[in-house]
């Protein structure tokens, strides 16, 4: 859809959502749930009760705040995706507090394979989440369009409008970027918080 | 060097990280449930907007029979202390109807303006016309100012009888005046 055709679209949606539409709300709707979901299950590394946490607090949010949907800033899905990411980082910011309060638990450590297992992978998965939400918008896109979208390097640099090699060193700076988030938090237990601003988000590739 | 359709970096374990949370498919019964929720808030919104919607004309009804009401309340100021007056002296009596009478179209059609210019003009004019013309300016429109220039001005022009106080026909402000006019001559005839 030509990019003019789309703001005029979805401005008319817009409208429509806060005049009480519910046919205008639920066309939305059915189009985009499904990439949502895609994305928020990929931010949190497969979990699927924060997944669906996320997903629905991130559809009650949107449509609640409809009204500051601006078409011409960007895409009904991209801003979708906006809400879910600042939903993730506030989840994590939550599940932090939480575990500053726990206490370990007393007596010998289990030898049940199984639930170790569980909870490896729910470490690691909480570790992924992290480290997704401590990157730049810029970084987390190209490896959304990578990993998630399944894009190739050329596609990617099409849709950008990119050179293919301005695409590939951003890809390795991205995954840099994850690797030492993902590595920090192994070693010392501890979930960092980058503070993510505009001004260290606009990459010139 | 790689081509554009691989990347250098394939093969990473990060890759495995990052690939993770890849699904396929969704969750139909997450999907409406959601739906369902949100479609409640934009019920809500709607009948929200219905009911401000009904405020607000409710609001503009009431400011216009407010702004009516208060158009009309000099008129309806008048009427309560007339009727006050007029029962004061004849409180001994029943209170009769005014009888009605005949005004002549053309000054009783003039509006207050137009009569200020003709002052000099109805010295002439008959005792009845002139009274007649205080008592619409006393009556409908609650001008008292007016209403006691032109009486005085027709008992300028009465006679005797004319002068002389009715309780049937004379308004309250015409007999008052003509009490005080007898009060003066009496005085004046006291006097010499």
């Amino acid at each position: 859809m030509d990019s003019e055709d789309r703001v005029k679209r979805d401005r008319l949606l817009r409208s429509a959502v806060l005049a009480g539409d519910e046919q205008a709300w639920e066309t939305w709707y059915g189009e985009t749930f499904d990439d949502l979901y895609r994305y928020v299950h990929w931010r949190c590394a497969g979990m699927q009760d924060q997944t669906d946490e996320i997903v629905q607090e991130t559809w009650l949010t949107a449509v609640r705040r409809v009204r500051q949907f601006d078409p011409a800033r960007g895409s009904f899905p991209a801003w979708l995706r906006g809400i879910a990411a600042n939903v993730v980082r506030n989840q994590l910011r939550r599940q932090n507090t939480a575990k500053k309060h726990m206490q370990p638990l007393a007596g010998e450590p289990s030898t049940n394979c199984t639930a170790e297992t569980v909870v490896e992978n729910r470490e690691r998965a909480e570790r992924i989440t992290t480290a997704l939400a401590a990157l730049p918008e810029r970084y987390e896109a190209v490896l959304r369009a990578k990993y998630l979208e399944d894009l190739s390097v050329a596609d990617i640099a099409a849709s950008w409008d990119q050179t293919p090699k301005a695409v590939e060193s951003l890809l390795t700076r991205a995954r840099r970027m994850f690797r030492d988030v993902y590595g920090n938090s192994e070693e010392t237990g501890r979930i960092p918080c980058h503070h993510r601003t505009p001004s260290k988000e606009t990459e010139t590739l | 060097m790689s081509s554009p359709d691989t990347f250098e970096g394939d093969g990473d374990p990060v890759d495995a990280l990052l690939s993770a949370g890849r699904c396929s498919g969704t969750d139909d019964r997450l999907r409406q449930a959601v739906l369902g929720r949100t479609i409640g808030v934009v019920r809500r919104r709607r009948r929200l907007k219905r009911v401000a919607l009904g405020a607000a004309l409710l609001g503009c009804y009431l400011v216009g029979v407010a702004t009516t009401q208060l158009s009309r309340s000099p008129t309806g100021r008048t009427v309560g202390p007339l009727a006050q007056q007029r029962g004061g002296p004849r409180a001994s009596a029943q209170p009769t109807p005014r009888p009605s009478r005949v005004v002549p179209q053309p000054q009783a059609d003039l509006p207050a303006g137009r009569c200020n210019g003709r002052i000099a003009k109805v010295r002439q004019a008959d005792f009845d016309d002139i009274r007649r013309l205080s008592d619409r300016y006393l009556e409908r429109e609650g001008n008292v100012t007016l209403a006691l220039r032109y009486y005085a001005r027709a008992l300028n022009t009465a006679s005797a009888e004319q002068r002389a106080i009715s309780v049937e026909e004379d308004s309250w402000l015409l007999m008052a005046l003509k009490q005080a006019r007898l009060k003066e001559i009496r005085h004046d005839n006291g006097d010499s």
